[in-house]
């Protein structure tokens, strides 16, 4: 009882606490990091802090278009990874490091 | 012929020549250009001579013609139209304008016809003639003042003519620095006028005037006097006629012209033109009057000691034109315009005489190298013994009559005084002693011409012919206002036509009483007595005892050489005004202009500088910084948020 009484005192409000604490660790990732690889994992958790607070607004709103923007933000983020991964091969093949200055190598 | 229609051929006749001879100013055809303009001006004088005509039959009363061409400025009350008219007054300065004109034009085509330069000279000359008759017809203020600036434009035009020669366009810049001190004190004498009367208008303005009050401050009283220091710039007189003697460096039909006959005076036709309004502000007048004196004599002074032709011709209209302004000041404006009309006359035979010798003797222009001329140079000769006649005022020529009339006038008139009549008089001494000094030294006593190089012949009929006429009319001229005295004894009394003329346009001098006549015969004889006098004396110094004149400036050593370095007022002007305003200029631009005004804009441009430096740092290509902006904006965002 005293678990079912625990799960059923999670909020709205918990779900984006958490989220709000991923999106910081995301961000804080995406700007102190040099690595692409770790840059790119950062974008996607804070990614996924979204969804994460879509899909509690839709649960507590009792409203579907939350999980459906889930499913999008899910897909561009595969793609983006996708191009991402992509680059940083083509960057680590050339300097044996993805440090993200070798992007600017990329130009011309 | 339809009064607008005569009065647009008389306008724009010469700017048609003008245009024509300005657009084909490459060509050298002397012959050609002198002929296409002078016909121009003929015309104008033809319409003149039709449009006065037509005047004269009008009645009396209401003799005026007007032509109204457009408005020209129209901003809240100030309505000004580009209109003109002739009246008795303006009717007289036409015909001289566009009669002395066209002889000019004439003698030109003689003077000036090897001149590589010489469609560009007639060019000039029209344009300065559209100018003149825009001044002499214009209605309001504004519009003469247009014709003033024009006339003051082509002065500068004409005594820079020959501008390769530095000396000659310093005389130029010279002439028209000077004028545009005095065309600032006609523009605030404009001002002044407009604000108390609300029109510039020469029937309105002087129509309200007489009603305003006489004190030193009163808005006539200033208004006048800011008008008569423009005039003093335009018609030479003291302070501001330094420029006049420098600018005979031009070609001596245009010193004739502009420097003698019309331009210069200007001033007198604006006062005259402006007579009731000048009436009512005495202590204007006082002013006019004591310049005008002042200037007589103390022109004439330096005109004694000159060596060059056309210095002593032009200190000489400086005079004359002391006079013309002394008759103003004296109330007496219809004598100022009868002097004026007779100086045309004279003083341009005597500057058109004088460009014949200065032709005849291959360019000299020193007296003291020419003497005897009369035998190479008999018509010129002859026709400068006119003009001599006439100027020094001897009966019964046409200086004698102007001249009295204006000395009359000083003694009787009660704005006059016997002083004032006494510097008259003595100026008039001066003068003949100056022009008799110029005959002998040029056309009389023994040769000094350097007959090795120079030949002096008499010049061509194209040159001679305008220097007859010019000569018939300084004879007879005076004819036109012959005083009561006089005519009392003539047979058939003829009239003063001129007062006649003038009846109406021109007012009587209030409280001025019926002179006795034995007193007018006294002071005619007292005048032509001391002509004939310093005649001459100077006869007797520069043809009988030609040494004399040496030893008397040596005995008066230090005076002669102040007169003769005309009072050192060029050096006075340069010492207290010009060089102190170049010095407080450069100091200026030393220390503001590079200071403040420099630094003022390259703070500016500094300030764009740096901003755009501390953008450029904002966009340094690094990716997390970019993001980095992104988060605080987003954070900022959202504290906005929340303390709202």
């Amino acid at each position: 009882m005293q678990d079912t009484n625990l799960l059923l005192q999670i909020g709205l409000g918990h779900y984006l606490v958490l989220s709000a604490i991923l999106f910081c660790f995301g961000m804080i990732g995406l700007l102190l990091r040099r690595n692409a690889i770790v840059i790119l994992m950062s974008i996607e958790l804070m990614l996924n802090a979204v969804n994460l607070s879509f899909v509690a607004f839709s649960k507590y709103l009792a409203q579907q278009e939350g999980q459906i923007m889930v499913f999008f933000v899910m897909t561009i983020a595969a793609a983006e990874a996708a191009v991402g991964l992509a680059l940083a091969v083509a960057i680590f093949k050339r300097f044996q490091e993805v440090n993200i200055r070798f992007f600017e190598h990329l130009k011309g | 012929m339809n009064h607008s229609i005569l009065m647009a051929i008389l306008l724009l006749s010469p700017f048609v020549g003008f245009l024509i001879n300005g657009l084909r100013y490459k060509k050298h055809n002397g012959t050609a250009a002198g002929t296409i303009a002078t016909v121009a001006v003929v015309i104008s004088f033809l319409s003149a001579i039709l449009l006065v005509a037509d005047l004269a039959q009008m009645p009396h009363e209401s003799r005026v013609i007007t032509a109204n061409f457009f408005d020209w400025i129209s901003v809240a009350n100030l309505h000004i139209n580009a209109s003109f008219m002739v009246d008795p007054i303006s009717a007289i300065m036409i015909l001289v304008v566009t009669g002395v004109g066209a002889l000019i034009h004439l003698f030109s085509i003689g003077y000036m016809h090897d001149d590589p330069g010489v469609a560009k000279y007639f060019a000039y000359l029209n344009l300065f003639l559209f100018n003149m008759l825009i001044l002499v017809l214009g209605d309001s203020l504004p519009v003469m003042f247009v014709g003033w600036e024009g006339v003051g434009l082509c002065s500068y035009l004409l005594i820079g003519f020959w501008f390769t020669d530095e000396e000659k366009a310093a005389a130029g810049m010279k002439a028209f620095v000077t004028n545009r001190i005095g065309d600032a004190a006609f523009i605030i004498g404009m001002f002044i006028l407009f604000l108390s009367f609300g029109s510039l208008n020469f029937y309105e303005l002087n129509a309200l005037a007489p009603a305003a009050s006489l004190s030193w401050l009163s808005p006539v009283t200033l208004g006048t006097l800011f008008l008569f220091i423009g005039a003093t710039g335009k018609s030479a007189q003291i302070p501001l006629y330094v420029w006049l003697p420098d600018a005979m460096a031009g070609p001596t039909p245009v010193s004739a012209l502009i420097h003698a006959a019309t331009m210069v005076t200007a001033g007198v036709y604006m006062i005259v033109r402006l007579n009731p309004m000048f009436l009512a502000a005495p202590n204007t007048l006082m002013i006019i009057s004591g310049i005008g004196a002042a200037t007589a004599v103390f022109a004439a002074t330096i005109g004694l000691t000159q060596w060059d032709i056309k210095k002593v011709l032009a200190y000489s209209t400086v005079s004359q034109l002391g006079y013309m302004f002394l008759a103003c000041g004296v109330g007496a404006f219809g004598a100022g315009m009868f002097h004026l009309m007779t100086h045309a006359f004279f003083k341009a035979l005597m500057f058109l005489g004088s460009g014949s010798v200065i032709h005849a003797m291959h360019h000299e222009q020193d007296i003291r190298k020419m003497g005897g001329l009369r035998k190479e140079l008999p018509i010129t000769h002859w026709t400068f013994v006119v003009g001599w006649i006439a100027i020094i005022g001897l009966p019964p020529f046409a200086g004698f009559f102007s001249k009295d009339e204006i000395l009359a006038m000083a003694y009787h008139s009660p704005f006059g005084s016997q002083l004032l009549w006494g510097l008259g008089a003595l100026g008039a001494a001066f003068t003949a002693f100056y022009m008799t000094r110029l005959m002998c030294l040029t056309f009389w006593g023994k040769s000094r011409v350097d007959h090795h190089h120079v030949h002096p012949h008499e010049s061509p009929w194209l040159m001679t012919l305008p220097l007859i006429v010019l000569a018939f009319l300084s004879a007879v001229g005076g004819w036109l206002g012959i005083p009561k005295a006089i005519s009392d004894i003539l047979p058939g009394n003829p009239e003063n036509f001129l007062e006649h003329w003038f009846d109406g346009v021109i007012k009587p001098i209030p409280g001025m009483h019926e002179a006795d006549p034995s007193m007018e015969w006294t002071l005619m004889g007292i005048s032509v007595g001391i002509a004939l006098i310093a005649a001459a004396l100077a006869y007797h110094f520069y043809v009988q005892r030609p040494e004399k004149p040496e030893k008397f400036a040596k005995s008066i050593g230090p005076i002669y050489k102040v007169v003769y370095n005309k009072y050192f007022v060029d050096e006075f002007y340069f010492g207290a005004i010009i060089n102190p305003l170049v010095r407080v200029s450069k100091d200026i631009w030393y220390y503001i202009d590079v200071n403040v005004i420099d630094g003022a804009t390259y703070g500016i441009t500094n300030l764009v500088r740096g901003a755009g430096q501390f953008a450029r740092g904002l966009q340094n290509g690094n990716i997390q910084v970019y993001a980095m902006y992104i988060s605080l904006g987003m954070v900022a965002t959202l504290l906005f948020l929340l303390v709202r």
